[in-house]
């Protein structure tokens, strides 16, 4: 070891710049991969420093000249030089480790690597002081160094790239892919940041002129005018994760990729777990082969992440990946649903037969009787009620079928119903568990449901591990209407359930419920929405429950009206949906 | 087997025993009628295992045999045929063969060895009732039969037989319906059971003519026979409920109300009430009841007035719009009188005079208001 060390260090000056030559060409290739790695590094940097205002300069798509002009802070004569020295970089110091680094870049080794395959123009004045420095490099060593007037900022000109690396040189696609990738790089940008102002120029062309803005107005100014009234914003925030941005409506849904864009604590990362987390939050609006217009701002405590996996810094690993995913994929399903409904592409339509006539009701119920049709239905007669158990009174069904929508019972559990484009069809169970979960949630606030007395009070006697569990949701479980006397000794008497479930063990409630807290506490749900997602589980209809005209119409109605209406809270889906271009395909209708 | 009937007694014979065969069942045997000839006597039986019915008729019969006829098919072909004389015929591989006039039908069955074993009825002291008696007692108390599988009890009607009187008892929890009725004597034992559902609604098809009906209740099973039919039940073990303590004794606000008004309030009120809740709330006073009702999630709400009488303290009451609207219905006089006692205990329903011979009571828990 000592040997190695000492004979290392008496060569030293000689080896060093070799190694560094070659060291930085090497680093070269992993940073740079193509213009667009520069400009994004150069990007980087200038928001780094704090820049309000943005200029990018391009020519031969990069090729001859990839220029980023800023008004941030600026580098004096010695951090100027600094900064094309090998993992110079400011950034670490003033953070207090790697952990923790929020500033885009963090590695210093961009400039070093960008300098050594091309000729640099560097024109650089710090906040505040009188004079600049103008710097050029040639393959990273310093060929021109003067002082300059100039206003604080930078202009970091970068020509020629890849001039020395021909095979590097010869790796890049054509200029206009090139382009492309410049032109992404810029509009991921400009949309994590919209509060700058960016310019952009192509061989002397003004491509780009956004002014500072919001994301909506951004979107617009990028994508064309209208284009944010295409999509829907989201809000949301959970477990220490927040999600913003936007996801597209169908509308723009493409057949190629290259229109989503993901950020993380505002960098432009590449995830497959969130893209993932996306595309099924969107399972029902894309197609087979689409791909949504999405831009996902997502913000996470920098200890959370692993973000040092690639130089280019753009694959990000999350601690808990299943968190993040699960903010992601709620946040785009809670907020699309609204615009989802508004769209109404899932309104239900009345029924062509319920025009066509008015006494024939357009619905077939299978009923338990319906074996030998017409004497034994007609003998059921006022009987009903035996099996009937505690449905909705006479009073409120509506057998003129007048506004009655097109709904069918299948099978005990699907209901198909005729929609503006398509069909859709629900699973009842599901459907019937959003709508519960949505109200249980809401009566933790509100009360929503009240408690029906019983007459006979049913006794409870838990285990310990069940005990414990009742005890944490026991004040919860009386806003959902359940009214509870402690004996002692973990013996209970149930005295009233939530008013107006149908078809539900009330027996046996109480227990399910418990374990269903518990598996969703284990898929980390927070208390409240564990508990109204066992209770939505266990009060909701069941496969084989079969459903009056009215229930169903309810239940399509009751489904709509949740803000969350595509998943129950297991995150399954409660509506397939088959458009009618699907089911020409499959008839083999399509031209 | 072989025999010829009319097709009007044979469809109608069979028909009795439809609603008993299973419409899905692991069994396929079960979806078959057993059919058995024994000279002119025919006799046909369908049984789910819980609940069995055997009836009889007369045809001219060929010779004498035993077989399954596959219940739907041949129901359906019976009814579509004219009413004419069949020749059935059942052979030795099990298939079943209708005749008449010209028109040949050839059915595919299931090996009669298969059919499991039927109960037979025990003979023991009857209680006779008229069918309608019966008809009109399953007929109040069904509905608040209970679905709830896992409290079995509940889900039958409680049928208790005494030397006077023959009294059924139902109740989900939420409402509960006695009704009691003093016969015209019993000579048997006095019995407590639990009838399935099925079987009582299954009693109540059986009571669609003039004249009585026969009861025979054993410790294991009931059955009921009405002319040339017979049904027996399995009983649902366990132990019902005990539904006379929790009938309040101390009610003491009585209020007397125009049942067509209140049930007319009721019904316009359930239909703004909340779509699952379907609560309402009446606000009593001297004379009057008011009927408030409030969806706040839809943001629909209505009030209305009915004249009352009513002796007691001013309440403030909520109630499942659709319990009231089923126990009203079971009420037959002009008048409905409910006696009621706090916001969170039992009230009862009763009609303002009973029937004859009878004694209905009905009781309904109210939902508490927040
Ligand atoms: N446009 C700029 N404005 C101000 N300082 C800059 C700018 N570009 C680069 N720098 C400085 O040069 C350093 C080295 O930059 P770079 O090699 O890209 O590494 P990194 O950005 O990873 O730190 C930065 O840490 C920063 O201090």
């Amino acid at each position: 070891m000592t040997s190695v060390a000492s004979s290392e260090r008496n060569s030293l000056p000689k080896i060093r710049i070799l190694a560094e030559n070659v060291v930085n060409q090497i680093a070269a290739g992993e940073v740079v991969e193509r213009a667009a790695s520069v400009l994004k590094e150069l990007v980087e940097n200038s928001l780094d420093a704090g820049a309000t205002r943005v200029q990018i300069v391009l020519k031969g798509s990069g090729r001859s000249l990839i220029q980023v002009v800023d008004d941030g802070c600026g580098m004096s004569r010695d951090d100027l030089l600094l900064a094309f020295e090998r993992h110079a970089t400011s950034k670490l110091a003033r953070a207090e480790d790697l952990q923790t680094v929020k500033t885009l870049g963090f590695r210093g080794e961009a400039l070093p690597s960008i300098a050594s395959v091309s000729f640099i123009e560097v024109r650089s004045a710090a906040t505040g002081a009188a004079s600049g420095t103008l710097l050029r490099l040639e393959a990273g060593r310093i060929a021109h160094d003067e002082p300059i007037a100039s206003n604080a900022g930078t202009s970091m000109a970068v020509h020629s790239l890849f001039f020395n690396t021909p095979a590097r040189a010869r790796f890049l696609k054509s200029a206009a892919t090139e382009l492309a990738h410049l032109i992404r790089i810029f509009k991921q940008y400009a949309l994590a940041y919209p509060e700058i102002a960016w310019t952009l120029t192509h061989d002397d062309a003004l491509e780009y002129n956004l002014p500072p803005a919001d994301l909506s107005t951004r979107l617009n100014d990028l994508f064309g005018a209208g284009f944010s009234d295409k999509t829907a914003s989201l809000q949301f925030e959970a477990g220490g994760v927040v999600v913003s941005g936007v996801v597209g409506l169908p509308e723009l849904n493409k057949k190629s990729r290259g229109n989503q864009y993901l950020f993380l604590n505002c960098r432009p990362v590449q995830s497959a777990l969130l893209h993932s987390a996306v595309r099924s939050a969107l399972r029902e609006l894309l197609e087979e082969g689409e791909w949504p217009f999405y831009a996902v701002f997502l913000e996470i405590a920098p200890s959370e992440l692993d973000v040092n996996v690639h130089p280019a810094k753009l694959e990000v690993k999350f601690a808990d990946e299943q968190r993040v995913h699960g903010a992601l994929y709620r946040a785009i399903r809670s907020v699309l649903t609204e615009r989802f409904v508004q769209d109404s592409r899932l309104a239900v339509l009345p029924s062509d037969a319920a025009e066509r006539s008015s006494e024939n009701p357009s619905v077939a119920v299978p009923q338990r009787s319906d074996l030998f049709s017409r004497q034994t239905v007609a003998s059921s007669g006022d009987m009903s009620p035996l099996t009937s158990g505690a449905r909705a009174p006479d009073a409120l069904s509506s057998e003129q079928g007048l506004l009655r929508p097109a709904i069918f019972q299948v099978h005990g559990k699907h209901l198909i119903a005729q929609i503006q484009s398509g069909i859709a069809i629900v699973d009842q169970h599901a459907a019937h568990e959003r709508v519960l979960f949505e109200k249980a949630i809401r009566s933790f606030d509100e009360r929503s449901f009240h408690a029906q007395q019983l007459l006979f009070p049913m006794l409870l006697e838990l285990d310990p591990e069940m005990d414990a569990l009742f005890v944490e949701v026991r004040d919860d479980l009386a806003k959902l209407g359940f009214q509870i006397r402690d004996f002692g000794q973990r013996t209970y008497s149930v005295e009233a359930v939530p008013a107006g479930l149908r078809r539900v063990s009330e027996s046996g409630m109480i227990r399910a419920m418990l374990e269903e807290y518990r598996e969703f506490r284990r898929a980390r749900f927070e208390p409240l929405e564990a508990l109204a997602a066992g209770f939505a589980c266990h009060a909701a209809i069941r496969a084989g429950d079969l459903l009056t005209a009215d229930e169903m119409t309810a239940l399509m109605n009751e489904l709509f009206a949740t803000r969350f209406p595509l998943t129950c809270p297991h995150g399954r889906p409660t509506v397939i949906h088959v458009t009618l271009s699907e089911l020409d395909r499959r008839f083999k209708r399509t031209e | 087997m072989k025999f010829q009937a009319s097709q009007s007694s044979l469809f109608s014979a069979f028909q009795t025993l439809a609603t008993i065969i299973p419409t899905k069942s692991p069994m396929p045997v079960l979806m078959h009628f057993l059919v058995q000839l024994t000279g002119k006597k025919l006799v046909v039986t369908a049984t789910d295992l819980e609940i069995s019915m055997e009836t009889q008729l007369e045809v001219s019969g060929e010779e004498d045999g035993k077989a399954l006829f596959p219940a739907r098919k041949y129901l359906e072909l019976l009814r579509e045929l004219p009413d004419v004389p069949i020749h059935v015929e059942a052979a030795d591989n099990g298939r079943i063969t209708l005749t008449a006039e010209g028109k040949n039908y050839n059915l595919a069955s299931e090996n009669v060895q298969n059919y499991p074993k039927v109960p037979s009825l025990e003979k023991v002291e009857p209680l006779r009732l008229s069918q309608s008696q019966l008809r009109r007692m399953i007929s109040k108390c069904s509905f608040a039969v209970s679905r709830d599988e896992l409290r079995p009890q509940l889900t039958g009607v409680y049928a208790k037989v005494s030397a006077q009187e023959l009294r059924f008892v139902t109740t989900d929890g939420h409402r509960l319906v006695k009704i009691g009725y003093q016969h015209n004597g019993y000579k048997g034992a006095a019995l407590e059971s639990i009838v399935p559902a099925k079987a009582m609604q299954n009693a109540a098809r059986l009571c669609e003519r003039e004249g009585d009906i026969e009861m025979f209740f054993t410790d294991k099973q009931i059955a009921f026979r009405v002319g040339p039919t017979t049904m027996i039940t399995k009983l649902i073990e366990g132990r019902y409920p005990n539904y006379e303590a929790v009938i309040p004794s101390d009610n003491k606000n009585k209020l007397t109300l125009d049942l067509d008004q209140f049930q007319a309030a009721v019904r316009r009120a359930a239909i703004v009430s909340n779509e699952i809740s379907r609560q309402i709330r009446l606000k009593i006073s001297a004379d009057n009841v008011e009927i408030l009702v409030e969806d706040i999630e839809q943001g629909n709400e209505g009030r209305e007035s009915v004249s009352c009488s009513y002796a007691g303290e001013p309440m403030d009451i909520g109630y499942n719009a659709a319990y009231v609207l089923d126990v009203l219905k079971q009420i037959d006089t002009g008048e409905v009188v409910l006696d009621l006692g706090t916001p969170t205990s039992a009230g009862i329903v009763k009609p303002t005079e009973q029937e004859e011979k009878e004694d209905l009571l009905m009781l309904i828990m109210p939902v508490r208001l927040n």
